[in-house]
């Protein structure tokens, strides 16, 4: 090599080196942002659930605490009224079985909102009471397994608690399905939920594109919280299978 | 002694083929165009040797080869969702693409000798892709971003096609006289081969399965 | 099926919330063989009026300030045990029921029940039998059975003759008295008298206390 060709050599060699180190520090700094990113997107979620399921806890509360014993009391008193004719009877019967719908469905409404059973005896328990108190005629039949589960904190035990409620009536609303299989196992250091049924599936990509995939974002977001994954998988006639993945906090 | 390690460079292509060969069945269909490219390179660079071997030119299968590889990498974009509802362009690109390289190896020069415009201009283009889909991955990827296998090969693309658009260029400015200024100029390009190959065969290790897709606009994660 | 008895159940009642105890006020005041002594907001204001007033029957709420129903129930018991303890209850406190029976309390209401149900816990309680809500759901049941409540320990175990038997179970499946009357081709007279009968072996008011006397006694069991 001459002269002439040696100094473009060199050349070539500095200016590849000094894109290399631009190169260098512009990826650097796109991960650098992207973690920021990824942290504080995280942190408007939760702030966002948070407040949610406040907003939540607090309308149960409210229910139960503020109207309940308002209709126990408007019933006892209208009890206590002396009536003296026949049509009087029927009309308070009437009454009665009114006040026992509204205490029904305030019940119902109040559980939806948020199940004491989840605070006090757990996830597990709450899921089988949910799924207990779904209404018989339904189409679809759910069956709920677990193996034994680690205690879970509060918060966890809430996001599995929505993650189930959302696909249980998912699956009732569109699926057409005839069973529901809901599987919840811990291995290692991963907690798994998986629910499988048999109805008409859906073509996911067309679902999620669509704004009111709302439903889907909701689940992935919940499944991003708790630090794991949503894997879906559906096809039109073949069932749909979602699968959560968490991984388990050791207890500090 | 150069052209061993040029040889060693070019053919470290097979780790990341012989991964993407055995977990094939595997991995989501979406990565498959890349999948076909790794293996078509390793095709080529045994043909190369081959070729180096016996008839001493190795442009013809040489030329073949980047214009396969161009449309497989476009393909592979497509798959990927880069041009979304675009579809347009890119049938404009692949046209564009085709056009250059027939007016160039059958018009400007000759199929048997090497030229450096179609090579900048892939090299370009799959360069101004990447650095697309790379920043959609920043938008959309929630986990580690040098663990997610889109991430991963935009990268190693824009790292590699970088430095070939520029050792081409400075090709074309006539400065192939003496074989070992050649040679010195090639092994740049050489080593980041060998570290882009490296990084294709993480990516191709981490590629998600299939079924194993959540949104199509998050990342598929490593399984 | 009420009887009436000759001086009035002398009862105190417990809840936090003023706007129930007005109504359940409203309800009792009327009848004539029960009088309330006095109302109490928490646990502690109900041991103490307890100790002070001497009643028969305490009906107390179980989640109240300063002293809950559970905790209130055992004082009872402990300090006074003459005195016979009635659970009331909202919804949804499956498990507190069980604790309060196992506290010491004999029955529990829940508090959207029917006037008349009201009437006959206070009479069955006064009486010394056991009394559960007629809406007890099937797993409060189970809850109860499978607990260390045993109000049975003083009753003999009762022996059920075969046709005795299969009542008990057509009762435990909630048939209604024709139901079992078509099913086992007896008038539906006959049933009600069979009915009775179990009801008075097992010392219990309704089907609920049949039912969980006879999971209790693994006469019976809940079919999942």
């Amino acid at each position: 090599m001459d002269a002439h060709q040696t100094s473009i050599y060199n050349a070539i060699l500095v200016s590849s080196a000094i894109l290399g180190i631009i190169m260098l520090y512009f990826i650097a700094s796109i991960i650098y942002q992207q973690r920021r990113n990824r942290l504080m997107y995280k942190r408007s979620l939760e702030a966002e659930i948070e407040l949610l399921e406040k907003e939540r806890s607090r309308i149960a509360s409210d229910l139960h605490d503020d109207l309940g014993p308002l209709l126990s009391s408007i019933k006892f008193s209208v009890g206590s009224l002396d009536i003296f004719s026949d049509t009087d009877t029927r009309t308070v019967d009437r009454v009665y079985d009114h006040i026992d719908s509204l205490m029904f469905r305030m019940r119902e409404i109040s559980a939806d909102m948020l199940p004491h059973t989840l605070g006090r005896k757990g996830l597990v328990a709450a899921i089988e009471e949910f799924i207990s108190n779904l209404p018989q005629s339904l189409a679809v039949k759910t069956h709920f397994e677990h193996c034994l589960l680690p205690e879970l904190p509060v918060t966890q035990s809430i996001h599995l608690y929505r993650i189930i409620q959302e696909i249980v009536h998912n699956t009732i609303k569109h699926a057409n399905a005839g069973i529901l299989l809901i599987e919840l196992k811990s291995s290692g250091d991963q907690l798994v939920l998986l629910s499988k049924d048999n109805g008409c599936g859906f073509d996911y990509k067309v679902q999620s594109a669509k704004s009111q995939g709302l439903g889907l974002r909701n689940l992935n977001s919940r499944a991003e919280l708790l630090g794991g994954k949503l894997l879906v998988e559906s096809a039109p006639g073949k069932g749909t299978i979602y699968i959560i993945e968490i991984p388990l906090l050791t207890k500090s | 002694m150069n052209f061993m390690l040029s040889v060693v460079c070019s053919m470290s292509i097979v780790i990341a083929a012989i991964i993407g060969a055995w977990r094939f069945k595997n991995i989501n269909a979406v990565f498959r165009p890349f999948l076909f490219c790794l293996w078509l390179g390793l095709l080529n660079e045994i043909v190369s040797l081959i070729a180096a071997k016996t008839i001493h030119n190795t442009a013809v299968n040489g030329n073949l080869y980047v214009l396969f590889e161009s449309l497989l990498l476009l393909w592979q974009f497509r798959r990927w969702g880069l041009f979304g509802r675009h579809r347009a362009v890119f049938y404009l690109i692949g046209c564009i693409l085709l056009l250059v390289w027939l007016f160039e190896n059958f018009i400007l020069f000759s199929i048997v000798q090497f030229s450096s415009w179609f090579r900048i201009i892939y090299s370009f283009i799959v360069v101004l892709l990447s650095v697309s889909m790379l920043n959609r991955q920043i938008l959309v990827e929630k986990g580690p971003l040098l663990r997610n296998p889109v991430a991963l090969l935009c990268l190693a693309f824009i790292i590699y096609y970088t430095y070939k658009v520029l050792v081409e260029t400075f090709w074309l400015y006539g400065l192939n006289e003496s074989s070992t200024f050649q040679t010195k100029v090639y092994l740049i390009l050489d080593y980041f081969n060998l570290f882009s190959n490296l990084i294709y065969a993480l990516a191709v290790l981490w590629m998600p399965t299939k079924h194993r897709f959540t949104m199509p606009f998050s990342s598929p994660a490593p399984s | 099926m009420t009887a009436k008895l000759y001086s009035p159940v002398r009862i105190l009642f417990a809840d936090d919330h003023e706007i129930f105890r007005e109504g359940f006020n409203n309800l009792l005041f009327k009848q004539p063989d029960i009088e309330v002594l006095g109302e109490a907001e928490n646990g502690e204001d109900l041991v103490r009026l307890t100790g002070r007033l001497q009643p028969d029957l305490v009906l107390t709420d179980i989640k109240m300030p300063l002293m809950n129903g559970i905790a209130a129930t055992k004082k009872i018991k402990d300090l006074y045990p003459q005195v016979y303890v009635i659970a009331l209850t909202m919804f949804d406190e499956d498990d507190l029921i069980v604790d309060m029976l196992e506290s010491g309390a004999r029955g529990y209401l829940l508090k959207n029940a029917h006037k008349n149900e009201v009437f006959e816990a206070i009479r069955a309680v006064h009486r010394g039998d056991t009394y559960f809500c007629k809406q007890t759901s099937a797993k409060l049941m189970e809850l109860i059975a499978r607990s260390r409540y045993n109000p049975y320990k003083t009753v003999e175990r009762a022996a059920f003759n075969e046709k005795e038997m299969e009542v008990i179970k057509l009762i435990c499946d909630e048939c209604t008295n024709k139901e079992i009357s078509d099913q086992m081709h007896l008038s539906v007279r006959t049933i009600e008298g069979y009915r009775e009968r179990i009801q008075e072996k097992m010392k219990v008011r309704n089907g609920a206390g049949i039912a969980v006397y006879a999971i209790k006694h693994g006469l019976y069991k809940i079919p999942r």
